[in-house]
């Protein structure tokens, strides 16, 4: 065992080897019997029988070699893992496993394409010596490959089949669950049926042709013979002398053909039956309740879609028997809880009795306080509706407080819009007046200096004089009036921003107060709202009221009702007899799925 | 009047007309006529003195007497008087403690003025000018 195999694992080294020798031993089989057939049907010039024999042993060896060669590079990654060049990982293992179950077919189509090639090889070669035609012994030998490929390569394909499955078996058991080998190597198309038809045809044509080419050229080569003798007499002589002699060489040549078509059917039947077997014991073994994991059937074509099959619905049936055991066993835990339950319910139904005549008169009670709650309900169902009559009419008022409030704000800005334009007006008017003032005060200016020259003048300038103080005076007139107009424009402008600084106020106030009013209203017409509910709803209280009056009566009749049936159940019993009949049922179930065994491991798996 | 005319110190009795009777905050000034040129305006950024100052108090906008030589004095309130007045005398102590720019004191509308001389007092203010 090679370091890391598994323990009962098969090593993998020299498993490609081991795998393509049957096909190198059909290969170097079939090259002999070739020869074999060879001399016994052509016609060997002398002189060229060393000739015959190199070229035949040279091309079996030859194309021998080289579809081992071809084969061997079809087998890399199995050939590595066998050499340890590659770990056993399960890529590898897959690449390998695919390798294996390709190898037969691939071997077959090698075998047939070098069987061909080499006996033309052989033949050319063969007919190229001075004393060989083409025509008399290069073409026969070329169409041996025709006559002696397909059984040769047919019998290694069917001896590879079993090597290829225990190839596939060895690397499963390296770490490759079914299901793993089965997603590397899926069930493909169907080809059983052309398969058999090859197997029949190559098993029955082939010994049927090789025997009916040497039994038409004995017939030929005896004819030739009885013709060849001149007397009559003689040539009845020869031919019963041809007759009655027996050619063992030929005789054991067709025992060896038909002995190979016969061992194609054997190999075959044994090759289609065998993973049959082992589909039907799996298959038996879990009708039997064995749920077991099935293990890998290596097969080919249907019988490997079979064996796929075969494993998936082992998977299913595990997980859904899994489920079936879970079930029953909560379906006996529940049983008996049924069980306890019902005793309580027994002991209940009498407790449940003596209580039924304690509500009953409970339920006159019930009437007598439904009445007076009924007449309450009237009442209160009156005052309901005086307070939603009284919300409503508050809420109309309270809109037109706050209709009111916001023509109020309205006007109030109006106002102050207005002391605004006039205060604007009156600081016109002092400019205006301050203009006045500055005026004055140049033409008093003007008239003290007047004044003050017709003095200088002395009794010339008098009257000038007096003419300039008049108009001082006057001068001075006008600037008080305007310092008196001034300062009421001051007053007046005190009194205006007074006033804005009112309005403002005035607006502050009437904003919250239109505020306050709108939370007024959206809270009467809540309460309206409120009111109109609580009416509603005492009118249903009402009329609940009333219909639970009549019910009362209906009540005290169902209790009646129901006291006659408890005791009818408690009579009967029959709550018990269905408990013991579902415990039957679920032990018998149990029982039932316990029959299946399944695997600790899987039993959770599907 | 020749009078008028020829006032001099050495006769205190002479009279004198044609005054700028004036008033600066409570107190009482007169000027001669014919030593003013013109009155203007007086405001806090002219460069002349202010009367006021001379009283006690801050100057505010008010006339201001402007004499030939260009110096100028403010008062609050100008009057003119075209009728003659005795010029009484000064002592000579009170004119030189004044920079002789007292001329004396002048009777008129019932009251006693200090007639005072504009160029000089002008300087004399502007001499003793505090920050205005």
């Amino acid at each position: 065992m090679t370091p890391g195999t598994p323990a009962g694992a098969v090593p993998l080294k020299g498993l490609a080897r081991w795998l393509a020798l049957p096909s190198n031993l059909a290969g170097a089989g079939g090259g002999a019997l070739a020869v074999f057939y060879g001399l016994l049907t052509l016609e060997i010039p002398a002189g060229t029988g060393k000739w015959f024999a190199v070229i035949a042993v040279t091309a079996v060896s030859l194309f021998t070699f080289l579809g081992d060669g071809v084969e061997q590079r079809a087998m890399s990654t199995l050939r590595q893992l066998g050499e340890g060049a590659l770990p056993a990982s399960p890529e590898h293992l897959s690449q390998a496993v695919r390798e294996a179950f390709a190898f037969p077919d691939r071997s077959f189509l090698v075998n047939m394409f070098f069987w061909w090639v080499g006996t033309l090889s052989a033949g050319v070669a063969y007919s190229l010596l001075p004393s060989v035609t083409w025509a008399g012994s290069g073409l026969r030998i070329a169409t041996m490959g025709l006559a002696l490929g397909p059984i040769t390569s047919t019998l290694a394909y069917l001896t590879l089949v079993g090597r290829s499955r225990a190839v596939v078996g060895a690397l499963a058991a390296r770490g490759l669950t079914t299901e793993q080998v089965t997603a590397a190597w899926p069930p493909r198309r169907r080809q059983l049926r052309a398969r058999l038809v090859w197997f029949t045809a190559v098993s029955v044509g082939t010994p049927s042709l090789l025997v009916a080419d040497i039994w038409l050229r004995e017939m030929r080569l005896g004819m030739n013979a009885v013709a060849a003798v001149p007397d009559a007499a003689a040539r009845l002589q020869k031919a019963d002398e041809l007759i009655a002699g027996g050619r063992w060489d030929l005789a054991v040549f067709i025992a060896l053909v038909v002995g190979m078509g016969l061992a194609i059917a054997f190999v075959a039947g044994s090759t289609i039956s065998r993973p049959l077997r082992s589909i039907t014991d799996e298959a038996r073994r879990i009708a039997s309740g064995d749920l077991g994991r099935v293990p890998l059937i290596a097969a080919e074509d249907e019988l490997w879609a079979a064996s796929a099959a075969l494993a998936d619905m082992q998977r299913g049936l595990t997980g859904a028997l899994s489920r079936l055991q879970g079930a029953a066993s909560k379906l006996s835990h529940s049983t008996d809880q049924l069980g306890d339950v019902s005793s309580t319910n027994q002991t209940g139904a009498d407790e449940q009795m003596a209580s039924l005549n304690e509500t009953s008169a409970t339920t006159e009670e019930l009437a007598a306080s439904a009445a007076q709650i009924a007449e309450n309900g009237a009442q209160v169902a009156q005052m309901a509706e005086r307070t939603a009559s009284a919300a409503r009419a508050g809420q109309r008022s309270c809109q037109a407080f706050s209709y009111s409030m916001a023509r109020m704000t309205l006007d109030n800005d109006r106002i102050g819009a207005a002391v605004a334009r006039l205060n604007k007006r009156v600081q016109q008017i002092g400019q205006v007046v301050e203009f006045i003032q500055g005026v004055g005060d140049k033409a008093d200016l003007l008239a003290l200096n007047a004044e003050l020259e017709g003095t200088k003048a002395g009794e010339v300038g008098r009257g000038f004089s007096l003419v300039a103080a008049e108009m001082r005076r006057l001068a001075e007139t006008v600037v008080a009036s305007a310092q008196e107009i001034v300062l009421l424009i001051t007053e007046i402008r005190d009194r205006a921003n007074a006033a804005v600084m009112a309005t403002e106020s005035g607006i502050k106030a009437m904003q919250s107060g239109a505020i306050l009013a709108d939370q007024l209203v959206a809270s009467l017409t809540v309460i309206v709202e409120l009111a109109d509910r609580t009416s509603e709803a005492v009118r249903s209280i009402s009329v609940s009221t009333q219909q639970q009056q009549s019910g009362t009566t209906q009540l005290a009749q169902a209790m009646s009702e129901i006291l006659r049936v408890t005791m009818e159940a408690q009579a009967t019993g029959s709550l018990t007899e269905h408990h013991s009949t579902l415990t039957a049922l679920a032990v018998d179930l149990q029982q039932n799925a316990a029959a299946f065994r399944i695997q600790a491991e899987e039993a959770w798996d599907g | 009047m020749p009078e008028a005319q020829d006032l001099s110190r050495e006769r205190p009795s002479a009279m004198v007309a044609g005054l700028l009777l004036c008033r600066a905050a409570d107190g009482r000034l007169a000027f001669r006529a014919r030593d003013v040129v013109s009155v203007e305006a007086w405001s806090a950024s002219a460069r002349s003195p202010h009367a006021r100052l001379a009283f006690g108090f801050s100057p505010q906008p008010g006339r201001a007497l402007v004499s030939a030589e260009g110096d100028a004095v403010g008062v609050d309130e100008v009057a003119v008087f075209a009728e003659p007045s005795p010029v009484l005398a000064t002592p000579a102590l009170l004119e030189r403690a004044l920079g002789k720019s007292i001329a004396g004191f002048v009777f008129a509308r019932d009251r006693l003025w200090p007639l005072l001389r504009l160029s000089e007092f002008s300087r004399f203010l502007a001499t003793h000018e505090g920050p205005r």
